[in-house]
């Protein structure tokens, strides 16, 4: 009995064994400048709510909505990686579990609101996320490929979870999505109140 | 690669068998330390689930929901997390509140009772009642948030285990579809509002 190199086995092997070169990457100390960017959108608690509520929010609006949403965010963006130095780095947690707490109440009580609005809050979210992103550490090219690798994880994080709602939620039409989507929007309302008014009384 | 040999081809299984736990451990590495987890995620997630008049209340708002159906099944377990945050607010701005464990009893009573006595009320009504009760369940938790070494994970965890418990009620809730499931959920509204007197009267 002879085995094939081919047998889909092996290569499920093969499959579950590629995970552990990509632990040898190690923590983010030993990443490279990009790679430490990208990863502030997931790691950071205060912007990967806040990015995920957005998300939530924007799988579920029409081509239209989508448009503006995506425009606010990358313009939001932009602004907030240009000043981000100018400004001293500063710490905009609170801001953003503030946007996350408009966005996650938007999507569980199905509020679409004026379009201004959107444009504005996508516009403070996308810059709050750039602003708070940067490293006083790093000066010159090295920090704008900090906050540039910053800025397409959280577009990547947006855009992963807009996808699926989308799928699910928008195309097909699938109750137990929109259902969920709305559960856990109201999570994050909760969780998020809860945190603003923690570090509101921790002042 | 090839091989004949059947004590080669067992060796190779092997082989492949230690190479796929050590894939395995790998993961089971990727838990968060424990100083974290400590007054983090498990504790916040603990304490919902430990306390059995925070599990019957929340099991019961799941199944009310999925006895009114239509709309109710997300309406009351949207509501729910958000106005408890409302109550967790006033916890951790310490806002006295009395009778927070009676009230916390007394939600496992109404709530039981309306699901036993089959009580159909307007949506809003159903909602403004269970927001009501999630006041006294967000301000007994709001009010260990300062303690817990991380309020993020804490937070995310009574949450998630909130909401778990209200989908364990939908789930069951759903039998209502079937004539003698739909005894069955009663009774065990009935056996919520039993419980939710026991806590009342200190006797559970």
């Amino acid at each position: 009995m002879g085995v094939r190199s081919s047998h889909p086995g092996w290569w499920l092997l093969a499959l579950l064994l590629s995970p552990l070169p990509a632990w040898a990457h190690g923590s983010i100390p030993g990443a490279n400048v990009f790679y430490d960017g990208f990863l502030h959108p997931f790691l950071a608690p205060a912007h990967a709510i806040s990015l995920a509520a957005l998300a939530l929010w924007l799988g579920g609006q029409g081509e239209a909505r989508k448009g503006l949403v995506i425009g606010g965010l990358a313009l939001g963006l932009l602004a907030g990686a240009l000043l981000a130095g100018r400004l001293g780095d500063p710490n905009t947690d609170l801001a953003l579990l503030l946007l996350a707490l408009a966005c996650s109440l938007m999507v569980a009580f199905q509020w679409q609101g004026p379009r201004w609005w959107v444009a504005s809050l996508t516009f403070a979210l996308g810059a709050a996320v750039a602003l708070g992103s940067g490293d006083p550490a790093f000066s010159g090219s090295p920090r704008l490929i900090l906050i540039a690798g910053a800025c397409v994880g959280a577009v990547i994080l947006v855009g992963q979870i807009a996808f699926w709602v989308d799928e699910l939620v928008v195309r097909y039409r699938l109750r137990p999505a929109l259902i969920a989507v709305r559960i856990v929007s109201s999570w994050l309302s909760a969780i998020t109140l809860l945190l603003v008014a923690l570090a509101w009384t921790a002042r | 690669m090839k091989t004949s040999n059947p004590v080669a081809m067992t060796a190779w299984k092997t082989a492949a068998a230690c190479l796929l736990s050590l894939v395995f451990a790998a993961s089971a590495h990727a838990h968060a330390d424990a100083a974290t987890l400590a007054g983090g995620f498990a504790t916040g997630f603990m304490h919902p689930v430990l306390g059995w008049d925070h599990v019957a209340a929340m099991v019961a708002v799941g199944l009310w929901g999925a006895f009114l159906g239509d709309r109710a099944v997300w309406t009351l377990p949207v509501v729910f997390p958000i106005v408890m945050a409302g109550g967790g607010v006033l916890g951790l701005l310490g806002v006295p509140m009395p009778f927070v464990e009676a009230g916390i009893a007394l939600s496992a009573i109404v709530i039981g009772a309306m699901i036993a006595t089959a009580s159909r009320p307007p949506l809003w009504v159903a909602a403004v009642v269970v927001g009501a009760f999630a006041i006294f369940h967000g301000y007994a938790h709001g009010a260990e948030l300062p303690e817990a070494a991380n309020p993020l994970l804490y937070t995310a965890g009574f949450m998630v285990a909130t909401g778990l418990l209200h989908v364990g009620g939908i789930v069951l809730g759903l039998a209502v579809r079937w004539p003698t499931g739909a005894k069955v959920v009663r009774g065990m509204g009935a056996l919520i509002s039993l419980a939710g007197v026991g806590f009342l009267t200190g006797t559970l």
